[in-house]
């Protein structure tokens, strides 16, 4: 196996002008902060924590996936980043905006031109009696921008998403994949810092949505825009330098992909998972590693020189401390194990927190 | 699918046929015939027809649907065209049927076909009209407002000049109610006006006070010294033994008016005495041969009888009225007089002539309110020579004979029941669109419309539906108006002196434009309010789901 040199170059960062083009990323940028967030949601007269404490932060340009199971909370999170919705508590700031702070007229003027979205369902991302020229204008119409300025931006948008020829076409004569180009088109019309995209290619076969990122990451370089995927599924993660895990409503781990110059010669991408620490110190251990070493309530700690060792609480204690016992250079101590660390699948436990081997 | 749309017509149009057709018979109090339940049959029957040849294309889209994602291509749908040519034909046949045969000629008590079918073919046909010019010319708008500024007005005609046949339906639902709400309005003002014009020509003022026949009121019998009566005209009124023209000695109704009075008396009422110019001359200082003529208006029978024309002049024998008379108009109709020959002159010029003071037999009297019962005593007081006749109760008797009043129940339970349905129409059209568009709203609120702007798409997109209903209406009704109101024999329920002319009152008119217009915006703010205040999060979301 060839051994990678330590040359490493991030994937899809905004590099520049792939094809010479004069769309200039944006200045300033759409970096994101949530700190400690919290929302709460009242169900009759159940109260339902979709995100408890979560902690990201996205920097401007990149182009990031946030995956987990269904009801992990990264629809909740993909909700309060695009101002649908407010969270309960904590903190989160989009491209300068605190979102906990922002009025209703703010907040319409926020989605109208800080943000741009795409849904899952593709034929629900544009309005079906305009054509797709029209629905790219339309954002524009919204922001009071002239009829020749936004023809002119929504057909070289159309241009860049590869449907200039389609311009003309209403979206019910479009297929999913092509609806879909369109509605990017659309999301970024107003120049927008960030896009949060909701599993945009949910519906689409696998060709089509290789389109479809290659559409995204060309808008991501080009444009510089902040890009935010959400999506279960983990092949889409693939797309992406940075994939953050959610679970129980908090970030768990993070994946980071850089494309590696090898010797010979030949660029390849490693991927890297690490656990998320956040500000309260917690840490979520992967469900395959619990269930592989059978940890269960309490798991003993071992503060080492350069890591910390976990190991399953069945050792009898050797001091009167049943919590936590010190050795030299070392620190154990009992935690409890996470509960309800059940939605995660995961087909190999060893495979993580390693290189997940090259790809060229 | 057919057979399912076909059992839901039947079980939705049965039960209100028959609930129509009680519902009718309470309040219109008439006895049922044969005619009645084959009417509301025809009725239910062309509904449930309707219905399901609404229901045809989506039964057979469905069964030949394999590509969801394509819209239905357009075609020339040539089983509509032929049905709504034949709509056309059939109510132009019976506009020209009814036209030519008139209405009044149906035996009273029987169906009469013609009645029964034009209007509501005429309504129909308007509403195929209006259906199909509606999108076209909503494209043309839609052409026009491409390049404006603002998103509201272009969203909503685009999204209005794509709506199906069935989310235009309320058109024909609002033209339908409308015209006939415009229809009914004009036959009862028109019927207001006959009855309060032929009180007025029966009483000829608010009050009038008679003498007993041959004699004259008594001189103490002086109305105007009561509170509350404020005109007063008097009339000398005799039979005269008339010659003139081939005429000897025909006995005549002379009426002799305070011509002055007269006209204050009757200002801004049906009763237009037009008296000719020559009424208004003073008395000359002459009499008998020597003096001129006196100016008399007379009666169209008595001109034809004695070959009598303007100009022509005419005596009273034995009338101690030596002056001569000469003919100044001559009239179909006059004022109070009982035989069909009849002679209009003016008091001042008969009493110069008498040279004596004529006690009136007659007196008018306009009233203001409340100066009737005292009036009424002073009446009284002289019943034996003098009686009293008012001009409102017999007003209201007109009003309020049981046929007028079932006629009005009727008119204002079909015009409640069809606003009503109208106005249920729309609401059901308005919420089924919202929800349909839930969605769409929610994307253009993620795009960065305001609430205010994603109302203002929904009323913009649902006014022209209204308007172009209103409006068609509005023409519709006024149209039926002109071609069945003067052939409907209302002179049956418009008194002894019927005199119908069409009377379009604009405000009843506006009205029932407005009503609709507002009862339709209160529906989309309530639709918008409940949108505002819907998760947006969770309304995008919705489809997905």
């Amino acid at each position: 196996m060839t051994e990678p040199r330590a040359e490493l170059i991030e994937l899809d960062r905004p590099g520049g002008h792939a094809d010479g083009g004069d769309h200039a990323p944006l200045e300033g940028g759409g970096r994101i902060v949530c700190e400690n967030l919290v929302k709460i949601y009242k169900v009759a007269d159940l109260e339902v924590v979709a995100l408890q404490g979560l902690d990201l932060v996205v920097q401007p340009g990149e182009m990031l996936a946030i995956v987990g199971a269904s009801g992990s909370g990264k629809s909740t999170l993909l909700h309060i980043l695009g101002g649908l919705d407010v969270p309960s508590a904590g903190r989160a700031s989009v491209a300068g905006h605190d979102l906990t702070r922002m009025s209703g007229r703010d907040r319409t003027r926020y989605r109208r031109t800080i943000i741009g979205f795409v849904w899952q369902q593709t034929a629900r991302n544009l309005l079906p009696y305009l054509t797709a020229l029209e629905n790219v204008e339309l954002p524009m119409s919204v922001d009071g921008i002239g009829g020749t300025e936004r023809r002119a931006r929504a057909a070289e948008l159309l241009e860049l998403v590869g449907m200039g020829h389609r311009a003309d076409a209403r979206p019910d004569r479009l297929s999913g994949g092509e609806q879909q180009r369109v509605a990017l088109a659309v999301a970024v019309a107003n120049r927008p810092r960030v896009l949060l995209a909701d599993e945009p290619t949910g519906e689409l076969d696998g060709q089509t949505s290789e389109e479809v990122f290659a559409v995204l990451r060309r808008i991501n370089a080009e444009l510089g825009t902040t890009t935010v995927l959400v999506t279960h599924d983990p092949l889409v993660s693939e797309q992406v330098s940075r994939t953050v895990q959610i679970r129980d409503g908090r970030t768990s781990s993070e994946t980071l992909r850089r494309r590696q110059l090898h010797d010979d010669g030949e660029h390849r991408v490693t991927a890297e998972e690490f656990a998320v620490l956040d500000r309260a110190g917690r840490l979520q251990l992967p469900r395959a590693h619990i269930e592989a070493l059978g940890l269960e309530h309490r798991v003993r700690l071992r503060l080492e020189d350069d890591h910390i060792g976990v190991w399953p609480d069945r050792e009898v204690p050797t001091t009167a401390d049943p919590v936590i016992r010190r050795a030299p250079q070392t620190t154990e101590s009992a935690v409890p194990a996470p509960a309800g660390a059940d939605d995660e699948p995961e087909a190999d436990p060893h495979a993580r927190y390693r290189p997940q081997g090259d790809r060229s | 699918m057919l057979a399912g749309r076909l059992g839901e017509a039947v079980a939705i149009v049965v039960p209100a046929a028959l609930l129509g057709c009680l519902i009718a018979m309470v309040v219109v109090s008439a006895r049922t015939s044969a005619g009645t339940f084959l009417g509301a049959s025809l009725v239910a029957a062309s509904t449930v027809f309707i219905l399901a040849a609404v229901a045809l294309p989506d039964a057979r889209s469905t069964a030949h649907d394999d590509a969801p994602r394509r819209a239905p291509v357009r075609a020339l749908e040539p089983r509509r065209l032929v049905l709504e040519c034949g709509i056309l034909a059939l109510a132009v046949a019976s506009v020209v049927a009814l036209r030519g045969r008139g209405i009044a000629s149906a035996p009273l008590g029987t169906v009469d076909p013609f009645l029964a079918a034009a209007p509501a073919l005429v309504g129909l046909a308007a509403s195929v009209v209006a259906l199909r010019a509606y999108p076209v010319a909503l494209a043309a708008v839609a052409a026009t407002v491409g390049g404006s500024r603002g998103p509201v007005v272009p969203l909503a005609v685009r999204s209005a000049a794509r709506g199906t046949v069935a989310g235009r339906l309320p058109i024909l639902v609002v033209l339908t109610a409308s015209a006939m709400a415009v229809l009914a309005s004009i036959l009862l003002a028109t019927l207001e006006q006959a009855q309060a014009a032929s009180a007025w020509h029966a009483v000829g003022a608010d009050v009038r006070i008679e003498a007993a026949a041959g004699r004259a009121l008594p001189p103490q019998l002086a109305p105007d010294v009561l509170p509350g009566v404020a005109t007063t005209a008097g009339a000398y009124r005799f039979e005269g033994s008339f010659s003139g023209g081939s005429t000897r000695q025909r006995i005549v109704d002379v009426l002799a008016i305070d011509v002055p009075g007269y006209e204050r008396i009757t200002a801004g009422s049906p009763v237009d005495p037009s008296f000719p110019a020559a009424f208004h001359d003073p008395a000359p200082p002459g009499v008998g041969d020597d003096a001129p003529p006196i100016p008399a208006v007379i009666s169209a029978s008595l001109a034809q009888a004695a070959g009598l024309a303007a100009g022509d002049p005419f005596s009273f024998i034995g009338s101690g009225m030596e002056a001569p008379f000469v003919v100044t108009d001559i009239r179909s109709a006059g004022l109070d007089t009982r035989r069909q020959d009849w002679v209009l002159l003016p008091l001042a010029r008969i009493q110069a002539a008498s040279r004596r003071e004529l006690q009136p037999q007659t007196i008018y009297a306009t009233l203001q309110p409340g100066a009737a019962p005292p009036l009424r005593d002073l009446v009284a007081q002289y019943a034996s020579v003098a009686r009293m006749t008012e001009r409102q109760p017999l007003f209201d008797r007109l009003a309020t004979t049981p046929l007028m009043v079932a006629v009005r129940g009727g008119f204002a339970v079909a015009v409640a029941v069809a606003l009503g349905y109208s106005a249920l129409a729309l609401w059901a059209a308005l919420a089924l669109a919202i929800a349909s568009r839930r969605r769409d709203l929610a994307l253009l609120r993620t795009m960065g419309l305001s609430t205010r702007e994603v109302l203002g798409v929904v009323m913009v997109e649902q006014g022209p539906l209204i308007v172009v209903g209103l409006a068609g209406g509005v023409i519709v009704g006024l149209a039926l108006a002109v071609l069945l109101v003067p052939a409907m024999g209302l002179e049956g329920l418009a008194g002894a002196d019927p005199r119908i002319e069409l009377v379009i009152d604009p405000l009843a008119v506006a009205l029932i434009g407005v009503v609709p217009i507002a009862a339709v915006s209160l529906l989309v703010l309530l639709a918008a309010w409940a949108t505002r205040r819907a998760d947006l999060a969770r309304a995008v979301r919705v489809a997905d789901r």
